[in-house]
């Protein structure tokens, strides 16, 4: 069990370490999703109207369309009258948009001519936008729902007017959002695994050799695979904890922050966390066994910090190339570790079936790479070099 | 006992280009060190002194030669070898966020020992090497001396029969060193096989009993104190050593 010994003193030693801690507790884990997620939650707040929410939408000259005003009311739009100097307000960014019903409205509509409403606006407010886009598509059913019957009403066929329709259907459960979503989580945990582990395994191999602690160590009756296990075995514990650690900041963010509308759209509960957790798992043996093996590839700590941060893309690539190049998710493409693991998250994120057989080859491929690179590590460890001068 | 006859190692070095350049670091290193004796390896910077404890230590392979320490041969046989050898090496490679005890414990539980017989070797250790002071201090700030300490003890943690020390007492002041003298002394007469490494002749001079002196990746002569003074027809060591390593000696 010397392995053992290994691993609980390196997970001491760093511990006390104020930048392995700082790295494996804040940095990833707490701001890498307040700084992704945050900025994305609030963007998608922006664009996603909720038609369910009663709200206010200000009108002046509502007293001359009062069915429109009706069916803004069944539409969840209460119109209040709007202030006088309400152009100002909007420019100010005191109000997001008021509707102007002119007083000859009545009277166009009468005489089936268009009838002009003006929309006031301030384009440079995305909250301002939302909220045109919200009363305008209220509108325009309105408008053709009157087109409809002003047609019946004159015996013609309504569909007449309609010469084509393109009909589009978005068969992934929410389009796009959901798609950066799935990224953004997947991003999330699998970067905190590298910030996670990264000076843990810089300190335990090339700081140690840089301490001249190395020497010593291997001097010792212990075999260099049960010293490179020892060695893994913390960084993977810094790494999968980082990782739980940032997917539970990303349940409390999205649990308690008000962003209600989203859930609507997808699946950001705690069980669909916990899967994506339990799905980017494997990967915590890669990056564990690849943070590991470049770490003792490498000659000095500066070294090792170039190295490893290059690293950093490296689980962005396979995922990358997966969608450049069309990948479809099939058995043999699931063992392609990071790949797999994105495309799993995705599809929970998304509320999207998985089957085992996929999960089975991501976890074994993933698996499979790991024990590879471990087996370079223990390979570096037994060459002389590893002293390094 | 150590027993190194003819060792050899040699490092290919990357130059400028595609060319690799051979480094002769050991050419022809024979020498015995014996139980509760101190030998000294002494020999100018770049002589070979640390890569023949490395080979000693089983860090590096000899490309030729063997050696024998406490009857188990250092190539093949490495785990029993790590066994009956401490070694301290160059700036003692302490863990500065650890304790001195918590350094020392780790080493205990490698080698074996559970936290019961560890606390109670590391306590009799701290007597040995008068760590009283600063042995639930954190590593970080000691001075060299008191790093030293702590390296010996792990060192010596698993009671090993011999003790490889490489330039031990560098960087240490002038009480330092005479403390770590006693110790070393100490270590001898209960028994132990000590080399160690040094280019300062004083420190040969007064502590070791067996002096092996290399140049150049070759140890030149072996023997006694005496019997280099007597082979080289010098009255002073660093005479002596210059003779040794084919200098000549500057007229005053």
């Amino acid at each position: 069990m010397q392995w053992l010994i290994v691993t609980m003193k390196e997970m001491k030693d760093n511990i006390r370490d104020k930048r392995s801690f700082f790295f494996a507790v804040v940095y990833g884990p707490i701001f890498m999703p307040l700084l992704l997620i945050m900025p994305m939650m609030f963007g998608a707040k922006a664009n996603i109207i909720d038609y369910q929410a009663t709200s206010d939408v200000m009108v002046l000259g509502r007293e001359y369309a009062p069915n429109l005003v009706a069916h803004l009311k069944k539409n969840n739009l209460n119109a209040i009258d709007a202030p006088a100097e309400f152009k100002q307000q909007i420019q100010e960014g005191l109000i997001k948009v008021v509707l102007e019903i002119p007083e000859g409205y009545g009277q166009r509509l009468r005489t089936a001519k268009p009838a002009l409403l003006t929309l006031y606006t301030n384009q440079s407010s995305k909250d301002s936008q939302k909220s045109a886009r919200h009363i305008r598509s209220i509108i325009e059913s309105y408008s053709g729902h009157l087109g409809y019957w002003r047609m019946r009403a004159r015996g013609f066929d309504h569909d007449v007017t309609q010469v084509i329709k393109v009909v589009e259907q978005d068969l992934s459960s929410e389009g796009l959002s959901g798609m950066i979503f799935g990224f953004l989580t997947y991003f999330v945990i699998v970067l905190t695994m590298m910030t996670g582990g990264f000076y843990l395994a810089i300190d335990i191999s090339a700081g140690e050799r840089e301490r001249s602690s190395l020497e010593p160590l291997l001097a010792l009756p212990m075999s260099r695979h049960s010293i490179v296990i020892g060695k893994y075995l913390a960084v993977l514990c810094f790494v999968t904890f980082s990782s739980l650690l940032a997917t539970i900041v990303m349940y409390l963010l999205f649990t308690f922050l008000p962003f209600g509308e989203i859930s609507n759209f997808l699946d950001l509960s705690g069980t669909t966390l916990l899967r994506a957790f339990i799905f980017a798992f494997p990967c915590c043996f890669v990056v564990a066994s690849l943070l590991t093996a470049t770490a003792a590839f490498t000659k000095s700590t500066k070294e090792a910090q170039t190295y490893i941060s290059i690293l950093y893309i490296l689980p962005m690539i396979p995922m990358l190339l997966g969608q450049a190049m069309d990948i479809k998710s099939s058995s043999l493409s699931m063992l392609i570790p990071f790949f797999s693991q994105y495309t799993l998250i995705d599809k929970t994120v998304k509320n999207e079936s998985i089957s085992m057989e996929y999960l089975a080859a991501s976890f074994s491929g993933s698996l499979i790479v790991a024990g590879l690179l471990l087996f370079a590590a223990i390979y570096l460890y037994r060459q002389e070099k590893i002293l390094g001068n | 006992m150590i027993e190194a006859k003819g060792l050899q190692k040699y490092f290919k070095k990357k130059e400028k280009g595609r060319r690799v350049k051979t480094i002769h670091a050991v050419t022809d290193v024979s020498f015995r060190a014996m139980d509760g004796s101190i030998t000294g390896l002494l020999g100018p910077n770049g002589a070979g002194k640390s890569t023949t404890l490395r080979i000693l230590a089983t860090l590096l392979n000899a490309d030729k030669g063997c050696v024998v320490i406490d009857g188990h041969t250092v190539d093949g046989n490495s785990l029993k070898v790590r066994e009956s050898i401490g070694f301290l090496p160059h700036n003692s490679g302490i863990y500065p966020r650890l304790s001195a005890r918590e350094n020392i414990h780790y080493y205990a539980r490698i080698c074996g020992l559970n936290n019961g017989e560890a606390s109670r070797r590391i306590d009799q250790l701290i007597e040995l090497l008068e760590m009283q002071d600063f042995a639930d201090r954190r590593a970080e700030g000691f001075s060299q001396g008191q790093k030293t300490k702590v390296g010996l003890g792990r060192a010596l943690i698993h009671e090993p029969k011999t003790l490889l020390l490489d330039e031990p007492t560098n960087g240490l002041d002038v009480m330092a060193t005479r403390g770590l003298r006693k110790i070393i002394r100490r270590l001898r007469d209960q028994g132990h096989c000590i080399l160690f490494s040094s280019h300062i002749m004083q420190e040969i001079e007064a502590l070791c009993d067996h002096v092996a002196i290399i140049s150049e990746g070759r140890v030149v002569m072996e023997g006694s104190i005496e019997q280099i003074r007597e082979q080289t027809g010098q009255q002073e060591l660093e005479d002596a050593f210059v003779i040794a390593i084919g200098e000549q000696l500057e007229d005053e």
